[in-house]
């Protein structure tokens, strides 16, 4: 079982929307994925057709004394999600965060169930350097305000940097990928998601990117990430 | 008469002397090592500096020992 965690740089990166991306390309690739939701937001479920009125989800279940899994749902053979749930924080205890406690849970979860688990954490405030992932995408816009936040991040060896809606006829964001280059050559992935109408249509129409719009520039990057995935991992195993 | 292999051999003993030549010179000479391959990166990174302000002072505050 391979986690990966998905943590925008800040909030409005478009983390949740790569997740949803990476979840369908490994699915078509014949993955067996588990997205979990641990973004208050509770928006990466609206990328799998889910009811958006429907508020059930993890944290409501371990709220409630329950299973934390009880509120998984499938989209397909292969493809599971679990949504955060009630976006109330009162309703969540304050250590369902808390990485041991996910590191637990992923124990009960049988190994052959799904190889990829895939977690959307929150952006920022959430300490996810004790957060138990064999690789954290971070994900960027190439603009001031994520270089800022980007120059005060300690980055660890499993973390990589992933530079979302990238548009490189703006003269601001080449200077700032060229930047990056330079200073993260260790941790930036050698390739962009462009900046693709497509990405936020396909929210419009409660799919993922790749679902909605597979030949699209975005759909593309995504298949990068998860062939770089599968490659990273045949080689490890 | 020249042939085509021989012009090879001709133009690859003449690249080896300018290795050669290049190696002898930088050994006898003692000239310490830099990092030539970057000199249009850096000239880059220098104008990316003059044009964005916020970006100057990071990498400053980056380059400054921490107190």
């Amino acid at each position: 079982m391979i986690r990966v965690a998905v943590q925008g740089c800040r909030g409005g990166t478009g983390a949740s929307s790569i997740i949803a991306g990476l979840a369908q390309a490994l699915v078509d690739a014949g993955e067996r994925v588990l997205c979990i939701d641990l973004d208050p937001h509770n928006l990466l479920r609206l990328h799998f057709n889910h009811d958006w009125r429907d508020e059930n989800g993890w944290a409501n279940a371990v709220g409630n004394g329950q299973s934390w899994h009880t509120a998984s749902f499938a989209l397909g053979s292969q493809l599971h999600f679990l949504p955060y749930g009630h976006s109330d924080t009162h309703v969540v205890p304050t250590n369902a965060l808390h990485a041991d406690d996910w590191q637990q849970r992923l124990d009960e979860l049988d190994e052959d169930s799904y190889r990829w688990v895939l977690f959307d954490l929150p952006a920022a405030s959430f300490a996810q350097e004790h957060f138990p992932a064999d690789v954290t995408l971070i994900v960027a816009h190439a603009d001031p305000a994520c270089h800022v936040l980007l120059a005060r991040r300690q980055f660890r060896e499993s973390d990589y940097l992933l530079v979302n809606h990238f548009a490189p006829s703006s003269l601001l964001q080449s200077d700032l990928y060229t930047l990056w280059q330079a200073q993260y050559s260790d941790w930036l992935l050698p390739w962009t998601i462009h900046r693709d109408e497509a990405m936020f249509e396909a929210l419009a129409h409660k799919r993922s990117v790749t679902a909605y719009r597979s030949d699209c520039l975005a759909a593309q990057g995504i298949r990068n990430l998860a062939a770089w995935l599968l490659a990273r991992h045949e080689e490890a195993a | 008469m020249i042939n085509e292999r021989s012009i090879n051999s001709a133009v690859k003993n003449k690249l080896k002397k300018y290795d050669e030549d290049v190696i002898s010179l930088l050994e006898k000479s003692d000239l310490p090592d830099f990092d030539y391959r970057h000199l249009a990166q850096l000239d880059r990174l220098e104008t990316i500096g003059t044009r964005w302000p916020l970006l100057a002072e990071i990498a400053l505050s980056q380059r400054e020992p921490s107190v």
